[in-house]
């Protein structure tokens, strides 16, 4: 089912321009930069915080933005891939932020004591603007979520940081609490080409406004800007015209009533948008910009679209979990007191079956890492409850089906265990991060009163796997005792670790089947345990 | 959409509802009522003091409140489960108007059978008090379909708004949009009035309402005017930019509106603009609100140093719009294209806002069409269990609830798959409805109640068994406080909703009846304990099964077979029980199949 496609970026900006919100916001960082110190008042139920611009002398000082130890932002989560560099920023404005930074913090508590509704603005213009934004990040990504609602709006301010401060703020959904107005005429946000901007830019020129929420297009907007040599004219002079043009002036219509109009709303929107930035239509960099907004609007929605896509395909693949729900159930419920994982290694009729199932599930899961992988999803996408939890699902019930099938097929003493050597499936590892990344693993709801349904450590069955095998070697004769101690110490230890989850009632009653291998390995351990009496341990504990 | 209430705009009954609107002014009571023919009118009164505006108890921001539901039980959201909010203030004057005759007078004329037409209509203020008196004959007469009453017709003559989209939504999902006709002039503030906030035009409002008062003169230049007029456009303009992402808005923008308090006023029905040379009417409520933004605008600064002025006129020349516009000139949108728009001075920018708001709608209705489209295999599905699983299970002597819940064989696999099929149709529809992407009818057409209904009666058993299958009330508690799907909730309330307007039944009745959809949970919940505790729960089970039997809310074929649970756990009570039990009779009773 789709959604209405309309061009949206210059009614983003109509909208922005319309709200008091900039105009208040611009009216503060006037008297901030004339006053030379931070301002902190409340207009119409809105605490506002304006911080005045600082001349920087230095070139551009990139730092690290400290996001482990106990830095400032040590609970900012980047959930960057390990091979891109941390996110820096620039050193001069980290400096001033660190000096004002707890002055505001306190300021808005105190302030917002007594209030009920809770709303802040933190801005600035140029300099200041950028000190804004780091102290809006800052406060966004406290240990605890902030208790108030914050909106960053920064006025012809220079880039903060580097590409890995941009897509961590957007990865952790934030990047939606920051608006940057840019002039078209202004050079000073588009001077490093080494800086990525984030959050949403609103581009303004004397026909009004559009605005741009991803970063490439943002870029490539810099990029059109750039080469056409639009001027660099006296900046504050600019904002403060469109700030009191679009604020008191709106009900003088900027565009002609005049012209043809595309029926397809859509065209007739990308059009009108590229009239707003002050390009004419036909001439090149017109071309290019409507370009630019064209794709911008493609880039916003087509993960969105592509999300929608995959939602029902996750409907389609939903026969194939239930089938291996059901095996599991009926194996559950068998007199053969096996267990699916057990079961399943059969491979008789019923198995096959299942295989297929899963082989399925594997194939649309593999596809979805993959588009995570290789960014064509919302950003956030796995973040959203829905694909946590039905990612978890699927794990907890196919992944020891996928154990079962590697040791039946695969496994060799050269290749390792399951566990080792990359056997392990990645998407597997990538489902086990966002679940991490998600934050929330069970909350402690007191004492499980009946086994889980499913068992909440998907390795188990690997884990063992690899505790037979340490077993069976023990039994052989030419080990020697290094090695026998060794071997001894990683069953004991997975002993006492399925004992607790066992106690915990952590794993699901396959694992406890009467002739689940599990159970037949306790039964081993414990006859083994018997013919060489507790000397083995003892001995162990001597060395 | 035609407007089949109305003959058209040259129906003499307009005019007259203009004369009566005139002649309300200067009643001493609160209404005004002519008759003649088959027709008979009301018009109401208007007031111009700010009280009667903004109900000065009121705290919130625009001085809405949410509607009785108890009085106007159709004037809610039911995907949403929200009521509809209206001015406090024009809700209390309808209640002033109950407090003199006009109800009797109403019930009089319905009782007469005499008329065929009851009008409703006033000016200004008085146009709020039809609208929401207009709802009140809805409510009171109209919704039981058993006996006729006369079709109620709404004239308003520059009315302000008087409800937020619940309130729109709700009248067009009963199809009574249709009754209600607003009439505006293109400059008129008072439709705009309550776009703005309260607080923004405390000052000036008085002076303002004043001067829009027939009886009195108006000041040319007025500075107060002007200051008022200006604050009311800067909160127009904002709910126009607002109204017209629909769902494109992106996070950013969600983000700034909840910083703001917008409007939540929206217009409800047919509005007709007159632009001085002819009348443009639409129903749409996002393009009338950028009309009402973007019809103000000029190029010409001479032009819009008039407007403060011309604002307050063209609420006072509702008779010359209906003298000088040529009757014949009535243009429909979207049927006759947005170029009828020029009159307007509509920029570019302006007629594709207006534009998208109606492609939006067009776009509701293919939605809904791709739905109607999937229903066969939804009903295929339901078919599937209807017959060959439930008599299957019936063959087993076990009944369904008991079969699925034990998932031994095949047929329980596909009944699942089929359950979670079926699970994500109606959740995919229930969003489309939350996000307002179906067209409000929707829900209300008897097609879709009755599918979803037959669907709720049918799958529910499945899913509380599945929900007590993997003992998921254990971990997140009983399925009819914490586990209940949205979806069931959502069909539950469609049906109770057709009970209330076709049947006439008594909430009392509808209340009843809703315990069929307790009834598994009831009995999951009440097997595990010891009677002695919870004697009462379990006669009142037996009490009402009855009645859920026979709405036929839980299936009596099935839950009394010699396998089904739910009668080895009855046999399992103590004996003083079941001798004095109603089901005694059934549960000696074993059935030939």
């Amino acid at each position: 089912m789709e959604e209405c496609r309309f061009e949206t970026s210059e009614l983003q900006a109509s909208f922005m321009t319309a709200t008091p919100l900039w105009y208040d916001s611009w009216s503060l960082c006037e008297v901030a930069d004339r006053t030379r110190s931070i301002q902190i008042h409340r207009i119409a139920g809105i605490m506002y915080v304006a911080l005045p611009a600082v001349e920087i002398t230095q070139p551009d000082n990139l730092v690290v933005l400290e996001v482990a130890g106990d830095g400032y932002f040590s609970a900012f989560s980047t959930s960057l891939p390990s091979n891109e560099p941390p996110p820096m920023v620039n050193g001069a404005i980290r400096d001033l932020f660190v000096s004002s930074a707890l002055h505001i913090q306190s300021q808005i508590t105190q302030g917002l004591k007594m209030e009920e509704r809770k709303q802040v603005v933190i801005t600035g213009h140029s300099t200041g603007g950028s000190v804004a934004a780091l102290t809006a990040l800052w406060l966004l990504s406290q240990p605890s979520k902030p208790s108030f609602r914050l909106l960053c709006i920064t006025f012809g301010s220079p880039l903060l940081g580097n590409q890995s401060l941009s897509s961590s703020i957007s990865r952790s959904r934030l990047a939606h609490n920051f608006c940057n107005v840019v002039s078209i005429h202004d050079l000073a946000p588009r001077r490093n080409d080494d800086l990525w901007p984030f959050g949403t830019f609103l581009f303004c020129s004397d026909n009004g406004g559009v605005c741009l929420d991803n970063a490439d297009s943002v870029r490539r907007m810099f990029f059109i800007l750039n080469s056409t040599g639009t001027p660099n004219i006296e900046e504050r002079p600019r904002y403060e015209h469109y700030v009191s043009t679009f604020s008191h002036q709106f009900l003088v219509s900027r565009s002609f009533s005049g012209g043809s109009l595309s029926d397809n709303s859509y065209q007739a929107g990308v059009a009108l948008a590229v009239e707003s930035l002050g390009f004419s239509r036909d001439n090149p960099s017109g071309v290019s910009a409507k370009e630019c907004i064209e794709a911008a609007t493609e880039i916003t929605r087509a993960p969105i679209v592509r999300s929608s896509e995959l939602a029902i395909e996750l409907g389609n693949v939903l026969p194939s979990r239930l089938e291996i729900q059901w095996f599991k159930d009926s194996c559950d419920g068998s007199p053969k007191q096996l267990g699916y994982y057990d079961n399943f290694k059969v491979m008789s009729k019923r198995e096959m079956k299942v295989n297929m199932s899963r082989a399925k599930l594997a194939k649309f899961w593999d596809g979805v890492i993959r588009m995570v992988e290789k960014k064509e999803l919302p950003f956030d996408f796995h973040l959203g409850k829905k694909w946590v939890y039905a990612s978890q699902f699927y794990q907890l019930l196919a992944e020891p089906l996928d154990i079962a099938y590697f040791y039946k097929y695969d496994y060799s003493r050269t290749k390792g265990h399951y566990m080792e050597n990359g056997n392990r499936h990645k998407r597997y590892v990538e489902i086990d991060k966002w679940w991490k990344e998600k934050g929330e693993p069970h909350k402690e709801k007191g004492a499980r009163t009946r086994n889980a349904s499913t068992t909440q450590d998907t390795c188990f069955w690997a884990k063992l796997e690899e505790a037979k095998e340490c077993l069976d070697d023990m039994k052989s004769e030419s080990i020697d005792e290094q090695r026998r101690y060794l071997l001894w110490k990683r069953i004991v230890g997975f002993e006492s670790y399925a004992n607790t989850l066992v106690k915990m009632k952590e794993v699901s009653v396959d694992v406890l089947a009467r002739n689940s291998s599990y159970s037949v390995w306790v039964e081993r351990l414990s006859e083994f345990k018997i013919k060489n009496g507790n000397m083995v341990a003892d001995d162990a504990m001597e060395f | 959409m035609a407007f089949p209430i109305l003959t058209g705009i040259n129906d003499p009954v307009t005019s007259w509802s203009w004369r009566a609107s005139t002649r309300a002014y200067s009643t001493d009571q609160y209404f005004h009522k002519e008759e003649e023919d088959e027709t008979v009118i009301y018009a109401f009164k208007p007031s111009f003091s700010k009280k009667d505006w903004f109900a000065p108890e009121n705290m919130s921001s625009f001085g809405e409140i949410k509607m009785n539901r108890d009085h106007f039980p159709c004037m809610r959201s039911f995907s949403k489960d929200l009521d509809a909010t209206v001015n406090e203030a024009f809700l209390k004057n309808l209640e002033v108007l109950f407090s003199t005759s006009f109800s009797d007078s109403v019930k009089t004329v319905v009782d007469s059978r005499r008329s065929q037409r009851i009008v409703f209509t006033g000016h200004s203020s008085g146009g709020a008090s039809a609208i929401l008196a207009t709802v009140w004959y809805l409510e009171t007469y109209f919704k039981k379909q058993s006996g006729v009453f006369p079709e109620p017709l709404c004239l308003t003559f520059g009315a302000p708004l008087v409800g937020d989209y619940v309130f729109k939504h709700a009248l067009r999902r009963e199809d009574w949009s249709r009754f209600f006709m607003n009439f505006v002039t293109r400059f008129d503030i008072v439709p705009r009035i309550m776009l703005a906030q309260k607080a923004s035009t405390n000052q000036t409002l008085p002076y303002a309402l004043s001067q829009l008062n027939h009886t009195v003169s108006i000041q040319e230049n007025d500075q107060s005017t002007a200051g008022f007029y200006a604050t009311v456009m800067t909160d127009v303009e904002t709910a126009a930019h607002e109204a017209s992402f629909g769902n494109d808005k992106i996070m950013f923008s969600e983000e700034n509106s909840s910083h703001l308090e917008l409007s939540p006023y929206r217009s409800a029905g047919t509005f007709v603009f007159s632009t001085g040379t002819r009348l443009v009417s639409m129903n749409n409520s996002d393009a009338i609100l950028q009309i009402l933004f973007y019809a103000s605008q000029s190029t010409n600064e001479q032009e819009l140093s008039q407007r403060p002025y011309q604002s307050i006129r063209d609420h006072r020349s509702y008779q010359e719009m209906l003298d000088s516009v040529a009757m014949e000139s009535l243009h429909h949108l979207p049927l006759d294209g947005v170029y009828v728009l020029s009159d307007f001075g509509l920029t570019k920018h302006a007629k594709k806002c207006v534009h998208a708001a109606f492609e939006a709608d067009k776009k509701r209705v293919d939605n809904q069409s791709k739905i109607d489209a999937k229903l066969p295999r939804i009903v295929a599905k339901l078919t599937w269990i209807e017959k060959d699983y439930k008599l299957r299970c019936r063959t087993l002597r076990k009944g369904y609830y008991d079969s699925f819940k034990e998932s031994n064989e095949e047929e329980d696999f596909i009944a699942n798959v089929i359950r979670a099929e079926l699970a994500g149709s109606f959740d995919e529809v229930l969003v489309l409805l939350k996000k307002g992407q179906l067209p409000d009818g929707f829900e209300g057409r008897s097609v879709w109640i009755n599918l979803a209904t037959r669907y709720r009666r049918l799958m529910e058993p499945l899913d509380i068994a599945n929900y007590h299958r993997f003992s998921k009330n254990e971990d997140t508690g009983s399925y009819m406080e914490k586990g209940r799907p949205n979806r069931y909730k959502h069909a539950q309330r469609l049906y109770e909703h057709d009970l209330l307007i076709k049947a006439g039944r008594t909430a009392e009745e509808i209340q009843a009846s809703s315990y069929g959809s307790f009834f598994w949970t009831e009995y999951e919940e009440l097997r595990g304990k010891q009677y002695e505790y919870d004697e009462e729960r379990v006669k009142k089970l037996e009490e009402l099964l009855e009645g859920c039997i026979r709405d036929k809310e839980v299936d009596d074929e099935h839950i009394f077979l010699e396998g089904s649970s739910f009668r080895k756990w009855w046999h399992s009570l103590p004996e003083h029980h079941k001798r004095y039990s109603p089901l005694q009779e059934r549960m000696n009773y074993i059935r030939d199949s």
